[in-house]
């Protein structure tokens, strides 16, 4: 596939924090609270460590093949048999992280403003909105990322920095939660918190300037860390580790806190706006890597055909888990517990073969 | 391009049709806006009575709140009306108010919740996991406990407001200037509730009828609470006695007399308002409050001042020999509000020396405070807990350790420290010849 679009690195960026760090907005700080209890933060912190190595070994992998992106790769290194397999397995990644993100944010829409509305016209309406995004392509979505990440974020920080009143130091104690035997299980077990660090692999050629490809991955994850630790941290020093390990949507609640005498209060509809687009820009990314996930396993050359058939997929399996709690379960502690293996295990595996086989990329200088 | 024009409309045409929101549209005008939420013991303490306080939106717009009192379903001239129902939960007794409201009874705009006594006594475990699951119950709420039922209480028409939300909000908020009660909300009480480091307290509201006519108090600064005895030995603190409603014309008034002491889910006990200010002050969410002490130079004649904690007290604590050591270490500030023997403090040594006096009658109070809470509810209101949990290094150890039995047991330490910062706009008291 001839790579026509090129993105900027900041676009680039952005949209990685984005995928990386959409999830503080639903269970994410609540799943670290029951982790870690008081050490929840410590725990994201680590594994933002490991990821940070695992993604060395994606960046390796790049490194030495500038113009392809992680299918490619796959393919080039190990031959039309594996590499359409691993292929494959990227597509499911993206799939199933898209489908089980998308129920989980149509779920906390009818918690939280649209309780009478069904789930299936949430997730329609909402995939109708993606599937656009993903048809204007990915210059587009990173363009968009780089325009509201600002502001979003700085909506976010107003809403933690008023968020501390409400809390003390003393709730993030004691310091060690679990233990420190249990704050390194639960590290390496959930790397896969940053594992949407792939899309980098399939954006990487677009970026134009190749040198700052490192930047883009490590800079992104570094700012997702310090997000993801910022939001946990600030959920148990309100709520405390007990009280904040029983709250569905945290930082939903978080906001509803939030009152300055009688003008400011009922912040959350000013929050409604930061996480809708904060999760309509990570899904659009999501599936985006779905879409083109399946479309460079299977050489297809325009990815676009194939946008309604896997948004319908998507759609189908988003429906599949029967209650939203199982969907919370299945997504933040079954499969997290394999998903690793897809964005930093393979690409481990492909850069061991590289570096036996002194693989290359030929144009490379 | 014209194709291209065409789907476009038919995509925004297809898309308005979600923008109503044709699941969740509710009208204004269909909706019964609960302002308060009571909630008793149902009869025979099965089930629960629920008490909404509904309002009637023209009337709190405009006109109205002048009668005291009455409502129980029928109309008054406040902007509200009270209607009870027994049911085996809640949320069912509000399908069950449905049936006679023509509103869809909804919590959005409910601020404040009210307990009867006798349900917070008897346990609220069940009751807990109601008020936070519920999507339209914000942890915003104000949590009151009502002596006699809740019912009852909420029939009690405030005088200045006819939105009787603004009313508990407003005097809640008032615990900033007196101190007198403290500010809970449903957060802080579902904090302390499950942080196994603190108990909960929340205001106790009583009603209250004015003495006819009113006339002025004989002692100002109320008799228990002059010369620094505390108030803990007088009872009921100064000014009508509280909790006793006037007999004959029914109560008029609510007032907060202080805060209701709970350990693990129940209520257990009271502090009065005097005994509130000094709860305040140890957990830290005390701001100021005007206060009395007898002159130390003439013990009949009383100097006032305005308190301030200038920040939240520092805790220190060790544990040696499984013994639990506390030193809290307040500091404050005071402005002298008046000086009724004309000794002339506002000399910087007699400043001092005044400071110290009033220090030491505050260490005195909380003691007394202390010894009450401590000794005899055994419940750590002051969220000691939170600071002790700080020294274990993981949660199974502090879990282990059980506070809340080494509390009682656990030497606590005040030490206070008092400037007087501030005089007033006069220098020495006016000199009469």
């Amino acid at each position: 596939m001839k790579h026509e679009t090129k993105i900027g690195h900041r676009e680039a960026l952005t949209l990685l924090v984005f995928i990386m760090s959409g999830k503080v907005f639903l269970q994410f700080p609540r799943d670290m609270a029951s982790l870690g209890d008081g050490s929840g933060w410590i725990i994201v912190i680590l594994t933002g460590i490991l990821a940070l190595v695992g993604f060395s070994f994606l960046y390796a992998l790049i490194r030495r093949f500038p113009s392809q992106d992680i299918i490619e790769i796959c393919q080039t290194l190990t031959g039309n048999f594996i590499g359409t397999g691993a292929g494959v397995l990227f597509f499911l990644f993206f799939l199933i992280t898209t489908s089980l993100f998308l129920r989980k944010f149509a779920e906390s829409f009818i918690l939280a403003i649209l309780p009478q509305t069904p789930i299936s016209v949430i997730t329609a309406v909402f995939l109708i909105l993606l599937m656009y995004g993903v048809f204007l392509g990915i210059e587009t979505l990173s363009r968009v990322a780089w325009l509201y990440g600002p502001y979003l974020l700085g909506t976010l920080i107003i809403i933690l920095v008023f968020s501390l009143p409400n809390g003390s130091v003393l709730s993030l104690t004691p310091v060690l939660g679990k233990g420190p035997g249990s704050i390194l299980k639960n590290s390496l077990t959930h790397v896969s918190m940053f594992s949407e660090i792939l899309l980098l692999g399939l954006i990487a050629p677009l970026i134009r300037d190749k040198k700052k490809i490192f930047g883009v991955g490590f800079y992104s994850m570094g700012i997702a860390i310090i997000i993801n630790t910022l939001v946990t941290m600030v959920v148990i020093f309100v709520f405390n580790y007990a009280g904040a390990s029983e709250i569905i949507f945290p930082i939903f609640q978080l906001t509803r806190l939030i009152t300055y005498g009688e003008f400011i209060q009922r912040v959350e509809s000013i929050f409604v706006f930061l996480w809708f687009f904060a999760a309509g820009i990570e899904l659009s990314g999501l599936f985006y890597g779905t879409v083109v996930g399946f479309a460079e396993t299977f050489r297809i050359r325009n990815y676009r055909p194939l946008i309604i058939p896997i948004a319908v997929i998507c759609f189908t399996i988003s429906l599949i888990p029967p209650s939203m709690t199982d969907t919370i379960i299945l997504n933040d502690f079954v499969l997290s517990k394999i998903y690793w293996t897809i964005p930093f295990g393979i690409p481990f595996l492909l850069w061991l073969v590289a570096l036996i086989f002194n693989k290359k990329e030929q144009t490379t200088e | 391009m014209m194709r291209r024009r065409l789907s476009i409309i038919l995509i925004l045409l297809w898309l308005s049709a979600f923008l109503g929101g044709c699941w969740d549209r509710r009208e204004l005008e269909s909706l019964g806006l609960v302002q308060a939420l009571g909630i008793d013991r149902g009869p025979g303490g099965k089930g629960i009575t629920v008490s909404t306080m509904i309002a009637i939106p023209p009337k709190i717009s405009s006109g109205g709140g002048q009668s005291g009192g009455s409502g129980g379903g029928g109309g008054t001239d406040s902007g509200v009306f009270i209607i009870s129902m027994d049911a085996p939960t809640i949320y069912e007794a509000f399908n069950r108010i449905n049936t006679v409201v023509n509103r869809e009874i909804t919590l959005m705009q409910t601020s404040a919740l009210f307990i009867g006594e006798d349900l917070a006594r008897s346990g609220l475990h069940k009751w807990v996991d109601t008020f936070v699951r519920y999507r339209e119950m914000r942890r915003t709420i104000l949590v009151f406990i009502c002596k006699g039922t809740a019912a009852q209480m909420m029939k009690v028409q405030p005088k200045l407001e006819k939105n009787p939300s603004e009313f508990f909000t407003d005097l809640s908020g008032l615990t900033s200037r007196t101190g007198m009660f403290p500010k809970t909300r449903l957060h802080d009480f579902m904090f302390s509730y499950e942080a196994y480091a603190q108990e909960e307290y929340a205001p106790i509201l009583a009603s209250y009828q004015p003495k006819e006519p009113v006339a002025p108090k004989p002692k100002p600064g109320g008799g228990g609470q002059s010369g620094g005895q505390g108030s803990s030995g007088g009872g009921q603190s100064g000014g009508g006695s509280p909790g006793s409603p006037g007999q004959g014309q029914g109560p008029s008034h609510i007032r907060i007399i202080g805060t209701a002491i709970f350990k693990k889910d129940k209520m257990i006990g009271t502090l009065d308002n005097y005994e509130s200010q000094v709860m305040l002050l140890l957990s830290g969410r005390f701001h100021e409050a005007m206060l009395s002490i007898a002159d130390p130079k003439h013990k009949k004649e009383l100097i006032a001042f305005r308190l301030f904690a200038s920040g939240a007290p520092q805790i220190i604590y060790e544990r040696r020999k499984n013994q639990d050591r506390l030193q809290v270490r307040l500091k404050l500030e005071a402005d002298i509000l008046s000086i009724q023997s004309g000794v002339n403090y506002t000399d910087p040594s007699k400043e001092r020396y005044l400071s110290k006096y009033i220090a030491a009658a505050l260490k005195r109070r909380i003691e007394k405070v202390l010894d009450k809470v401590q000794h005899q509810y055994q419940s750590d209101v002051f969220g000691f807990g939170n600071r002790v949990r700080a020294s274990f290094l993981t949660s199974s150890e502090w879990e282990r350790y059980n506070w809340p039995k080494h509390f009682p047991q656990a030497q606590i330490h005040t030490q206070v420290n008092l400037s007087i910062r501030r005089v007033g706009v006069q220098f020495a008291p006016p000199t009469l010849r």
